[in-house]
């Protein structure tokens, strides 16, 4: 179903952290962004669709001559918004937008982080873009920091910290191109395993709330109203994300899942994990009987590799590619 | 990141210090009474109450420069010297064990199993001396107190840091390359069968829950088959696995917990 690309070189090998990879499509240019976070440095990969060009950016964390173990990045992801696209990067000390080239940083939040660590680690995990101006970031309290977003400009703004989960934010994904109408377009993920499913506006409004069974959810998206979740057992769930039922329940890997990702258009689900193991899976709903099915369709092995990002680079699910820890490479695989 | 790895650190990376120091003093015929010493003297500066305190406050992670000079005082804590190339080497193979244990851990709960391993040959080593030996037993006391009641996410968390920490360290290890555990080129080897650990279910079972459509209990055959049908329409499929994993070792892990 698909066959190994040319891997696109690193300059570091990526961390073992949750959605260890950013890819954003720029068709206008015929390119392709790729982000990997290596400890307190966010690799950046600009390729050409023709495979003939290559260039690379590093940013750094703020305040980077700090000793590198204060400053690590927990996630670099790509926020996607009617008016703009930017990058954020969340970090042990805060928050970092740039323009979606990484070419300027439009915005900081500082945590607050205590003179002393205390025995809570502080720092900042889960981003995403809400329709229509928002950038939704996760915090390790549980809290969720809800950003007003102008169509241009760095006239960024706090505008409302949501305080629901109880335990670090893992992930967060949203749907809604605003297109059609949502009921709910955020989800947020915790390391209880715990969902939050949330309406956007002015006020966010919690819709639903669906309890985790103390084992963390480290990754989550949210499709067609289905919220798709992978946990740290190696299981995926699939609930109905306003009403909570349990559409279906996947014992998917054998290790960790550290990344999972849809394609809107097709229904394919991406699920990748430390047992080296990236699997594709579709999805189909049926609205008549109000059920959605799940078909494991394709396996790929990254030998002696614990993945820890994978994402697919259209909304067809064409291609897709891959990251895992220690790895100086993003693995590419597109369809035969 | 985790603010909780120091203590793990030194306990793992001293205790495979001490396991290499045990061996290079047993190749060098040194004597028994000499080795005893050059043991309990590190172990007993190691397991100190002051020094063990200070590692159980919340810390961000040391860089790998002042945790090998805390390793070559500790070491020094006793008559042995090493010159800098010893220490060099050592450093590179403790790292590079201790490495192997957290990146194949099957689950970041075992790094508290992974630690206690080490407790307990520290405490074969010290076995002797009352003194030290409750010293050790009460830093054994102390980690359980602070990491029992971590999550799985924490401990994944803390794991999480210690591989930023090993980030990009393939030092080749002659055991490891001997036991095909490491590659020539440095890597691990990750296995893809065996069991899947404790709290994990084999991969391979899609489970699809179908809504029961609400009804009413009447008296009546046609309504009655029709409520049958429903019923049947809970179903569980099941796909083969791909995998070869399968559940041995669960009950030892399982019980490993209660420890």
């Amino acid at each position: 179903m698909y066959h190994k690309e040319k891997s696109i070189q690193i300059k570091n090998s990526a961390s073992a952290l949750y959605n260890n990879l950013g890819v954003l499509r720029i068709a206008p240019r015929r390119l392709t962004y790729f982000t990997v976070v290596h400890a307190n440095v966010v690799n950046m990969v600009s390729a050409s669709w023709d495979g003939l060009n290559y260039s690379h950016r590093q940013l750094q964390s703020k305040e980077p001559n700090v000793a590198t173990s204060t400053s690590l990045i927990m996630q670099a992801a790509f926020c996607v918004l009617p008016s703009r696209d930017l990058l954020v990067v969340t970090s042990q000390k805060g928050i970092q937008m740039y323009e979606s080239d990484g070419s300027i940083m439009v915005y900081w939040h500082a945590l607050d982080t205590p003179e002393t660590p205390t025995a809570q680690a502080v720092f900042a995990r889960g981003i995403s873009a809400v329709w229509e101006n928002y950038i939704c970031v996760g915090v390790s309290s549980g809290a969720i920091l809800v950003f007003d977003v102008p169509s241009k400009g760095s006239n960024i703004t706090l505008s409302e910290v949501l305080e629901e989960h109880k335990e670090s934010i893992t992930d967060m994904a949203s749907e809604c191109s605003g297109s059609q109408e949502c009921i709910a377009d955020l989800v947020s993920a915790d390391d209880g395993g715990n969902l939050c499913v949330w309406k956007s506006g002015e006020e966010f409004q919690l819709l639903n709330k669906i309890p985790g069974f103390d084992m963390s959810c480290s990754s989550v998206k949210l499709w067609k109203g289905t919220v798709v979740a992978g946990y740290g057992t190696g299981q995926i769930r699939l609930y109905e994300a306003v009403t909570g039922i349990l559409h279906a329940e996947v014992n998917a890997h054998a290790r960790w899942i550290y990344s999972l990702d849809i394609a809107p258009f097709s229904g394919l689900l991406l699920t990748a994990a430390e047992d080296s193991l990236v699997r594709v899976w579709h999805l189909t709903m049926t609205p008549e009987t109000n059920s959605v099915e799940i078909a494991h369709l394709h396996n790929e092995c990254v030998t002696d590799t614990q993945i820890c990002g994978a994402r697919f680079c259209d909304s067809d699910g064409y291609a897709f590619a891959v990251t895992g820890y220690d790895l100086s490479e993003i693995i590419r695989y597109t369809q035969t | 990141m985790s603010v909780r790895t120091l203590p793990l650190v030194f306990i793992n990376l001293g205790g495979e210090m001490l396991y290499i120091l045990d061996q290079r003093l047993e190749a060098h015929n040194t004597s028994e009474d000499n080795s005893e010493k050059v043991m309990n003297d590190i172990i007993r500066t190691m397991f100190s109450k002051p020094f063990m305190d200070e590692l159980l406050k919340p810390h961000q992670l040391y860089s790998h420069r002042t945790v090998k000079t805390v390793l070559t005082r500790l070491a020094h804590a006793s008559i042995m010297r090493l010159n800098p190339a010893s220490i060099d080497r050592l450093y590179e193979l403790m790292i590079m064990a201790f490495k192997y244990q957290v990146f194949l851990c099957p689950r970041p709960k075992d790094l508290l199993l992974i630690s206690y391993n080490h407790i307990d040959t520290i405490r074969e080593f010290v076995k002797d001396t009352p003194v030290i030996m409750n010293q050790v037993d009460e830093t054994h006391r102390k980690i359980i107190e602070v990491y029992s009641c971590l999550s799985e996410g924490e401990f994944q968390l803390l794991r999480q840091t210690l591989l930023v920490f090993f980030q990009d360290m393939h030092v080749r290890v002659s055991l490891f390359l001997k036991n095909q555990v490491q590659n020539p080129n440095g890597r691990f080897s990750l296995s893809t069968s065996g069991p899947v650990p404790h709290g994990g279910d084999v991969p391979g079972l899609i489970r699809i829950c179908e809504e029961l459509t609400c009804f009413c209990l009447i008296q009546d055959e046609q309504v009655a088959s029709e409520l049958a049908r429903i019923a049947g329409q809970f179903a569980e499929r099941e796909e083969q696995p791909e995998n070869s994993n399968s559940n041995k070792g669960d009950d030892l892990l399982a019980m490993m917990d209660d420890l």
